[in-house]
């Protein structure tokens, strides 16, 4: 009944010593106000707690748990490949989408340069090459892939010598081969049911009907097979209720405790009567295993799937609007033409006065002068009334819009020039048009001398329109300049990444569920290099937009609109973009992801692409060699997104949006830079981690050095440094084991990120102690010397 | 039947038929339809960079844009189209009706479109408020279209665009209705013709084609069931709009003290929100449960994101960010509305109320109703409304009764302080629904058997003293789907070809493969929404679906408040 939300149990008691977590939820178990306060206490940014011996033991755990052997094996085997891999990464990551992009789209076709196969966009043609050529030299000769690569780079297609065409057909089928095994992969994973593959299982189901959807009792389904994964499964409990919100009744063995296979909550066994076929990751999908799931999945699926279904009538109304639009408008037209024709009169006229005067009045008086305007006036007059017939000024009493009778000072008779009538001077009633007049050589006319003529408000209605319609038919003049040529190209790359990104997808998804997969993953990851540069292309064009000078607040609101989507767009594709595991460490992962399912960090409702994710954290560059090629672009987009963040953060806290899109600009335009210095010649510089430059800079410097490590020397400076702090800190064994286990490149990472931690942390405690949190401020200075700690530990080793 | 997906269809059609730069221009009534079906970044991925009103006069010239307007067919808004046609500020120009257009428009638009603009003219027929997916409304509010014109009578403007929406429903879920109405009811009977008449007349846009499954359209009038809006709420959903109000699906908190900024007009909506979603329906007890649960998973989720130990982690982090951000703004979000309802109900003792009002309305116990309700009128710590409406509800249970004590509980209120327009109510009320106006036994207590059948439900007991009323409709509803024909007060329309045989509503087994539109010309309420979800559910496995629609939502002050003097004057 109605008791006000009930209070919420203390923090959970820390497992590790250092907690740092407790302290960033300040005794939030009073009432919702305190709850509240949380919410707010909880930043955007994250805290660094320092690695726990718990997660330290576990790294060598790990470390242990792989065969030196094999490791060994496995690197070697794979180091010219994936070093090749980079070479055309680089390549690559600029081509396809520089060509996309500087090229409009022209009527000639693109063949491929070796098979001849025609393509409908550069894209696709890229991705052919990378596809089916690239994939099979490299995957076809190992040692000399290299080289070949190598002369690609150096003389280009040009010197194609027919060992390379040779290597490229062979490539292409063997390529072809595998992807068509790779589909076998896919649909055994996944079988048909109606397939008679299981029988005892299947009967039930191949028997039914194919319309009918509903679920039988006693059939097993995919969950019940292995097939379809349970991780995401609710609980049951006691007082659980149906999931279905209307239903909600206390579930018990009477009602049926069923498990929504799609969706994971628990249902009463009416509400979850359907059958949909399911991925092993519970995904609706055509294909796979039928399941048991509760009617709003089922409902969900028939939304989804066939969009038909829920259509409402309409009624197009263009024919008989266009219809009755061509009588109007040619009526329109008409009169219109005869305005035109009447202004060029008039415009010739005008020219013909403005040319005789000049001529005469420089010799003359200036009485003489006056007498010629007025004589040239009379005269224009004349001809005015040649052209159209004027009203008698006697004949109208007053003005026929706005129906104020004329007099002889203050209301004047006017006459429109156009259409001869007589009007009254106000501005609602008629205005003065300039028209512009013949050039000197009578060619046509110019701008440059204009003359004023009145005109009623009718004919400037027509006149204005006239010029409307004249100015729409000029081909340049609807497009928004440079705004539509970064537009098209948002749109052309965004329409690239929608190509690629299901292909990407099922490529990650079967090299997870394999096990063995090699030949899959080098064209995962230049997929999903292009990808990444797609994605970071997108960012450079949206910000160029929403630099662009606007000439309206509304032109302002649309730069800033474009933004928006952009980074909408970034964070719904970029975010679950799968990281691809490293083949050494395949086998491993998918040892430690059955272990992993039950765990807390298993998500709730696994799409593929989150499961990847979580998978892929094992295999993240921090706890093993990294190699280049796939580090570098991770970590370009992790700063672009964290650049994001901070825009985003700084346009709630209500700076101007400009502002924090330039501030977004810079730190892009460091991405790209450092990008470049990554890239053949890495420079030897820029160690450690710029002061004050945030996130990003200080990934980025984690970037920089690992390229500059390359040929580094180590320096003896560093080993005084480290005798110098040795002495000011009592030594934790364990840590310290583990960081000198560590390489130089992860001890350099590590440093960037505590450091930019440490300043976090410092503005954390001033901002606490503000606004008189003194708590907070308290356990943050426990985690600040817990950083200062660790950093001074990692220091002392380098 | 999902009213709001009929209107997402159209919206998406709207936005996405077009590709480029796009501004799209809405009128008055558009906006409100819009934002409740859609949001501003759903309007921005599909290039929908810029909104806008049709009236506004001073929106600057940009020639590269396309404009997509999206129009009711009204006066206003034809007019300021024409301004707009006449000096074409945007390249495009791709125009959408939420209703039919008349020829006469059509002609005016065209003679206006002299320099061409105009790429497209369609009707789409979103011109109806969602709610939920169940619950529709046609928008009329006192001040703009009042419902009656004097006594039970349609208001002219009112009807016709009653009829316009509920005729833009049955189009976009292209339905063709059998028309059922309640007999006693003038409203619903001209409602009904009014229908049937659009139907005939374009007879081409509605065709039963696309649908085979019977639809049946009841119309019924809110005069035969008066209790169910003055009833305080106990289901999230409800309790939000019968406490605070919702408009348009925007909760304004403005009036809390120092309420944060971000927090002052909460958007609600059942597609965006899965929280909601889930707890709409819950009552005020175990929604304190659900948000316990939201805000631990919330704070397990803040947890995890603190430890942040090494470069993956924070990757996920990265992540996992914007996730992170929505869910902590939606924590917020009901935690601050959760807190605001706990707040009313113990400031106005609620609960009190409500027990005295779910007595009043389900059980026949005159002596102690009258106690605790003198007893309550005369303590001030109740609100004067809250007051009246349990006086309401005394005088329309009791009114057949010898000696009830109404007019004393007048005086009462007045004495109390209570101000005596509000007290002329009571009355009001009465001439609106009174017994004379009603038709089914609402309160059972008109003979011998419905008493009985009153005490034998009093004995089952009850799960819950202040959630036992249950609307007249879902009662109607439940028996039309058991197969009890219980129409005998319902009359189909009738039909001018004399030997079509009357359509059967269901048979003895119950009713299967058919779908119910309701419509209560009067408003509709929360608690209706909530029965015919509950009925949906339950009889789910007859392919039986129910939408429930109505001249608008009404709360127990906007009920009192439609329901003025003006129209049900003394009659002595």
């Amino acid at each position: 009944m109605s008791t006000p939300p009930p209070p919420l149990p203390p923090p959970l008691p820390q497992t590790g010593s250092l907690s740092l977590d407790t302290a960033q939820q300040p005794a939030c178990n009073k009432d919702t106000r305190h709850v509240r306060r949380a919410v707010r206490a909880i930043g955007p940014a994250p805290i660094t707690r320092p690695s726990t011996e718990t997660s330290s033991s576990a790294r060598h755990t790990r470390s242990q748990s792989t065969t030196p052997t094999e490791d060994h094996h496995g690197t070697q085997r794979m180091q010219p490949m994936r070093r090749s891999t980079v070479s055309a990464g680089t390549q690559q990551q600029q081509s396809p989408l520089f060509l996309s992009s500087s090229s409009s789209p022209s009527g000639t076709s693109l063949n491929c340069p070796i098979c001849g196969v025609m393509a409908p966009t550069l894209f696709a043609l890229n991705m052919h090459l990378d596809d089916t050529h690239f994939a099979g030299t490299e995957a076809g000769s190992k040692g000399a892939s290299r080289d070949q690569s190598v002369a690609r780079e150096r003389g280009g297609a040009a010197q194609d010598d027919l060992d390379d065409v040779k290597g490229a057909i062979l490539g292409f089928f063997r390529g072809a081969g595998k992807a068509v095994k790779g589909l076998g992969a896919i649909a055994s994973a996944g079988p048909p049911s109606t397939a008679s593959s299981d029988p005892g299982d299947d009967s039930p189901v191949a028997t039914a009907a194919p319309g009918d959807n509903r679920w039988r009792a006693g059939d097993r389904d995919g969950a019940d097979r292995d097939l379809v994964t349970r991780a995401h499964w609710q609980q049951p409990k006691p007082g659980a209720r149906c999931g279905l919100p209307a239903c909600s009744v206390l579930l018990s063995a009477q009602t049926g405790v069923v498990n929504c296979r799609s969706c994971g909550r628990l249902m009463c066994s009416q509400h979850c009567m359907h059958r949909m076929r399911l991925t092993a990751t519970a995904q609706p999908t055509m294909r796979g295993a039928a399941c048991r799931v509760c009617s709003e999945c089922h409902l969900r699926s028939i939304a989804a799937g066939t969009h038909g279904a829920v259509c409402g009538a309409s009624r197009d109304l263009t024919p008989s609007f266009v219809h009755l639009r061509r009588k109007a408008v040619s009526a329109a037209h008409l009169e219109g033409n005869r305005i035109e024709k009447r202004l060029e009169k008039l415009a010739l006229a005008h020219g013909s006065l403005y040319s005789s005067l000049p001529s005469q009045s420089t010799g003359s008086s200036a009485a003489s002068s006056v007498l010629q305007i007025s004589r040239g006036q009379s005269k224009i007059q004349a001809t005015e009334q040649m052209v159209v017939l004027w009203e008698d000024d006697n004949a109208v009493q007053s003005c026929p819009f706005c129906h104020k009778a004329f007099g002889l000072i203050s209301s004047r008779r006017h006459h429109c020039r156009l259409c001869g009538r007589v009007v009254c001077h106000r501005p609602k009633c008629s205005a003065l048009l300039s028209i512009p007049l013949p050039t000197a050589d009578n060619r046509g006319f110019s701008a440059d001398r204009c003359a004023d003529i009145r005109a009623c408000r009718d004919c400037e209605q027509i006149v204005l329109r006239q010029r409307d319609r004249a100015a729409r038919s000029i081909p340049g003049a609807m497009s928004g300049g440079e705004l539509s040529v970064l537009y098209n190209r948002i749109r052309e790359t965004m329409k690239n990444v929608e190509e690629a990104l299901p292909m990407f997808n099922t490529l990650a998804l079967r090299i997870r569920n394999s096990s063995s997969s090699a030949p899959d993953l080098p064209r995962a990851t230049r997929i999903r290099k292009q990808l990444t540069a797609a994605f970071n292309d997108l960012d450079k064009l949206s910000k160029r937009i929403s630099a662009l000078p606007a000439p309206s607040p509304a032109s302002a609101r649309l730069h800033a609109a474009i933004r928006q989507t952009v980074t909408q767009y970034l964070q719904l594709h970029m975010f679950p973009l799968t990281m691809l595991p490293k083949p050494e460490r395949k086998q491993q992962m998918g040892m430690q992801s059955n272990a992993r399912t039950n765990g807390d960090r298993a998500p709730r409702t696994p799409t593929p692409l989150r499961t990847q994710v979580a998978g892929s954290q094992e295999l993240a560059p921090f706890n093993e060699s990294p190699s280049p090629a796939t580090s570098v672009p991770s970590s370009v987009s992790t700063a672009i997104i964290i650049a994001n963040f901070d825009s985003e953060n700084s346009q709630r806290s209500g700076s101007s949006d400009t502002t924090a899109n330039f501030q977004h600009l810079n730190i892009i335009e460091a991405t790209d830079s450092s990008a470049a210095d990554a890239g053949p010649e890495p420079s030897a510089n820029n160690p450690g981690a710029k002061p004050n430059g945030g996130f990003a800079s200080s990934l980025l410097s984690y970037v920089i050095p690992r390229q500059a490590k390359k040929q580094e020397h180590r320096s003896t400076v560093d080993q005084s440094r480290e005798d110098l702090i040795r002495p000011t800190l009592e030594s934790d064994p364990g840590k310290e084991s583990r960081i000198a286990n560590m390489s130089m490149d992860e001890k350099l990472a590590i440093l960037a990120i505590l450091r930019d931690q440490r300043q976090r942390v410092l503005g954390y405690i001033s901002e606490a102690q503000r606004e008189r949190r003194l708590e907070d401020a308290i356990s943050l200075q426990a985690s600040l010397t817990d950083l200062d700690i660790e950093l001074s530990l990692i220091e002392r080793n380098l | 039947m999902d009213a709001l997906k009929a209107a997402q269809y159209y919206i998406n059609r709207i936005v996405s038929d077009t590709s480029g730069m796009k501004v799209l221009l809405l009128d008055r009534e558009t906006t409100p339809i819009i934002s409740l079906v859609s949001t501003q970044s759903f309007l921005l991925s599909k290039e929908t960079y810029l909104v806008d009103r049709i009236e506004n006069g001073n929106r600057d010239v940009m020639r590269h844009l396309k404009c997509v307007c999206f129009l009711r067919p009204s006066e206003s808004s034809i007019h300021a189209l024409l301004d707009e046609l006449r000096s074409p500020k945007y390249g495009d120009y791709y125009i959408y009706f939420s209703n039919i257009l008349k020829k006469s428009m059509i002609e005016m638009l065209a003679e206006n479109d002299e320099s061409e603009v105009v790429r497209e003219i369609q009707e789409f027929y979103a011109d109806f408020y969602v709610v939920t997916p169940l619950l529709f409304h046609i928008g009329l509010s006192p001040s703009v279209y009042p419902l009656f014109a004097e006594g039970h009578s349609w208001n002219p403007g009112a009807l016709s665009r009653t009829v316009q929406g509920l005729g833009a429903l049955l189009l976009s879920l292209k339905r063709r209705p059998n028309i059922r109405y309640e007999r006693n009811s003038a409203m619903a009977l001209k409602l009904g013709q009014e229908i049937e008449y659009l139907i005939s007349h374009e007879s081409n846009l509605f065709s039963t084609k696309s649908t085979d499954k019977k639809t049946h359209l009841l119309i019924l009038d809110r005069k035969n069931d008066p209790v169910t809006p003055l009833l305080t709420q106990w289901t999230y959903h409800a309790m939000l709009h019968d406490a605070i109000g919702i408009t348009n699906g925007r909760i304004d908190l403005s009036y809390v003290p120092d309420i944060r900024p971000e927090v002052k007009e909460i958007m609600i909506s059942q597609d965006q929100d899965s929280f909601f979603k889930q707890s709409q329906y819950l009552n005020f007890g175990d929604l304190g449960l659900s948000i316990k649960e939201f805000v631990d998973t919330y704070q397990s989720k803040t947890k995890s994101h603190h430890q942040i130990e090494s470069i993956s982690d924070m990757k996920r982090f990265v992540e996992a960010y914007p996730e992170f951000r929505k869910l902590s703004g939606n924590v917020t979000k009901h935690v601050t509305l959760v807190g605001e309802l706990s707040r009313i109900v113990n400031a106005n003792h609620l609960l009190k109320v409500s027990e005295l009002e779910q007595s009043l309305a389900c059980n026949e116990q005159h002596s102690n109703d009258l106690k605790s309700l003198k007893a309550m009128i005369s303590d001030s710590k109740f609100q004067p409304e809250n007051k009246l409406r349990c006086v309401i509800l005394y005088a329309l249970r009791y009114e057949r009764m010898q000696g009830n004590a109404t007019s004393e509980l007048k005086q009462l209120l007045i004495s109390s302080g209570v101000d005596a327009d509000h007290v002329a109510m009571v009355d009001v009320v009465l001439r609106y629904a009174g017994i004379g106006e009603r038709q089914s036994d609402i309160f059972q207590n008109e003979n011998l058997f419905s008493r009985g059948r009153n005490i034998f439900k009093g004995l089952q007991g009850v799960e819950n003293v202040y959630t036992q009323h249950n609307p007249a409709v879902a009662e109607m509803l439940e028996d039309i789907l058991r197969g009890r024909q219980g129409l005998h007060w319902q009359e189909r329309l009738p039909n001018l070809d004399l030997n079509a045989r009357p359509p059967l509503i269901g048979n003895e087994n119950g009713m299967f493969n058919q779908d119910i539109i309701v419509f209560i010309v009067g408003g509709a309420t929360m608690e209706e929404e909530l029965a015919v979800a509950k009925l949906n559910a339950k009889h789910e496995s007859q392919n039986v679906n129910i939408l429930l629609g109505g001249t608008s939502v009404h709360n127990s002050r906007s009920f009192l408040s439609e329901l003025s003097a003006t129209f049900f004057p003394l009659t002595s």
